[in-house]
């Protein structure tokens, strides 16, 4: 019988019916309960490994209690991502404007690979960034990146020479890390994110 | 209860499984996927006269069948957080497990052995990771999913594309879904990668299309970044097509009443 069992669960594991822990990593912790007074919709409950450009690890939970605008790029693309930086340069002073102050821009690299902590620090020189409002990340690996991208709901490829192709989905996140408002290409106007934070202030 | 004793009180069950009539299926079995090339009919060069190399695939092994609704029963059992009740939205939609009740059980018992479906990709990636698996890529589902019953490649019959395009225009049926297994396995010993349910593949979202813009190529700048883009090469693979609309309308969030999935694992060489 003993042996019965125990060919039973060779056969079984073989195809596929066994258990398999951690071997992923920091995805071990992923079973664990997140914080309870995170809502259920908060796009912080993701725990993708992502560094902020000072190269220390970046909790998005962290991001807790301000808006934040959110999008995804990578530093070396030539296309349209200056014009990325540029829309959410638009957005830091349209949101100032509005006399909307507690907010943060982050801009997730979809790039493991080249965008290190190193070049995104270089990056907010080069484009006269301001560190405190900006968040620069970069991803450990493109899981890290491919899941964070299904739940802003941002399309991408890599194609061989290491060159993104992405869709330009720019996310507006309320004080507890919940899409709010979503702009869908770079044409869009800024006036549904501005009219969403400001319901979203009145409301409080 | 120390985890070794643990351990083999649930392969026992497992063992036991066959003889407790729990299902006719061994749903978990794969079969080897031998390494190849496809041709990555869904993407277009850089430059007009440049030529696409074609995507050289590892092996791999597949699942045979779709994951069913009793697999995906058993997953909820050792992982509560994927409950109907518990999970969370940013992970699954509202109408996640629809066809579950609140006490985590099938609504319809009879459609214990028919592909889970309303799951989301994070659900269905977890479930794969639990298994020591993994979702498919968009290629290796491709390249299993050209072939019929004799050819790899059978994007070019005529009969088997108007086949797929038949099921894909079919309405949501009352009586749910058919069980796996029912069909004929394709060359390489699936079954039921076309006519039962769509499936999930890790990089679903990589897929650039825009309805406007997918005649001519060219896709709008203030959308997209970038210069891939589905052309559609293969305008013949419309059925292809239609799975790449599908899939780039999905957030890792969605779940529909047709959206199923089946694990893959690598094979060290």
């Amino acid at each position: 019988m003993f042996l019965l069992m125990s060919l039973g669960f060779r056969g079984i594991a073989e195809s596929g019916h066994h258990e398999h822990h951690g071997h992923h990593g920091h995805e071990a912790s992923k079973s664990k309960p997140v914080e309870s007074s995170l809502k259920g919709e908060s796009l912080y409950h993701l725990n993708g490994y992502w560094k902020s450009a000072t190269g220390k690890v970046f909790d998005l939970k962290s991001l807790k209690g301000q808006f934040v605008i959110l999008t995804m790029a990578y530093t070396r693309c030539k296309a349209s991502c200056p014009l990325v930086v540029a829309k959410l340069k638009e957005l830091e002073s349209a949101f100032k404007k509005a006399g909307i102050s507690d907010f943060k821009i982050v801009m997730a690299s979809f790039d493991p690979k080249f965008d290190t902590p190193e070049r995104l620090t270089q990056f907010l020189k080069e484009r006269k960034l301001d560190a405190q409002r900006w968040a620069l990340l970069s991803p450990k690996s493109d899981r890290d990146v491919r899941e964070m991208a299904a739940a802003i709901g941002i399309v991408y490829s890599s194609d061989k020479d290491q060159e993104f192709s992405h869709s330009n989905v720019i996310a507006l996140l309320d004080t507890n890390g919940v899409q709010i408002s979503s702009l869908n290409g770079l044409a869009a106007g800024h006036e549904d994110f501005i009219k969403s934070a400001k319901k979203e202030i009145d409301a409080d | 209860m120390n985890s070794q004793l643990r351990k083999f009180l649930i392969f026992s069950l497992l063992a036991l499984a066959p003889f407790g009539g729990w299902g006719d299926l061994p749903k978990g079995d794969t079969v080897l996927i031998p390494a190849g090339k496809l041709n990555p009919f869904w993407t277009r060069p850089k430059k007009e006269t440049d030529k696409l190399d074609p995507i050289q695939l590892d092996s791999f092994r597949m699942m045979i069948y779709p994951v069913t609704n009793r697999d995906f029963s058993k997953f909820l059992r050792q992982r509560p957080d994927w409950q109907k009740s518990k999970a969370r939205r940013i992970f699954s939609d509202q109408h996640y497990l629809s066809h579950f009740n609140e006490k985590n059980q099938l609504k319809d018992k009879g459609q214990a052995n028919a592909p889970v479906t309303f799951v989301s990709w994070f659900a269905a990636r977890d479930y794969c990771e639990s298994l020591g698996m993994r979702l498919p890529t968009l290629s290796e589902w491709e390249y299993v999913a050209a072939a019929n019953e004799t050819l790899v490649d059978a994007t070019k019959d005529a009969d088997f594309l108007a086949n797929i395009l038949k099921w894909y225009s079919q309405p949501e049926s009352k009586n749910g879904l058919a069980p796996v297994g029912k069909r004929k396995a394709n060359f390489f010993g699936v079954h039921d990668l076309h006519g039962l349910v769509w499936e999930w593949v890790d990089d679903f979202n990589s897929n650039l299309i825009t309805g406007e813009s997918r005649s001519d190529g060219g896709l709008d700048r203030n959308l997209f970044c970038g210069a891939g883009g589905m052309s559609g090469t293969d305008k013949e693979n419309y059925a292809a097509f239609m799975r790449f609309a599908f899939r780039s309308a999905l957030k890792g969030s969605s779940t529909t009443w047709n959206l199923g999935f089946r694990c893959v694992k690598g094979v060290s060489n």
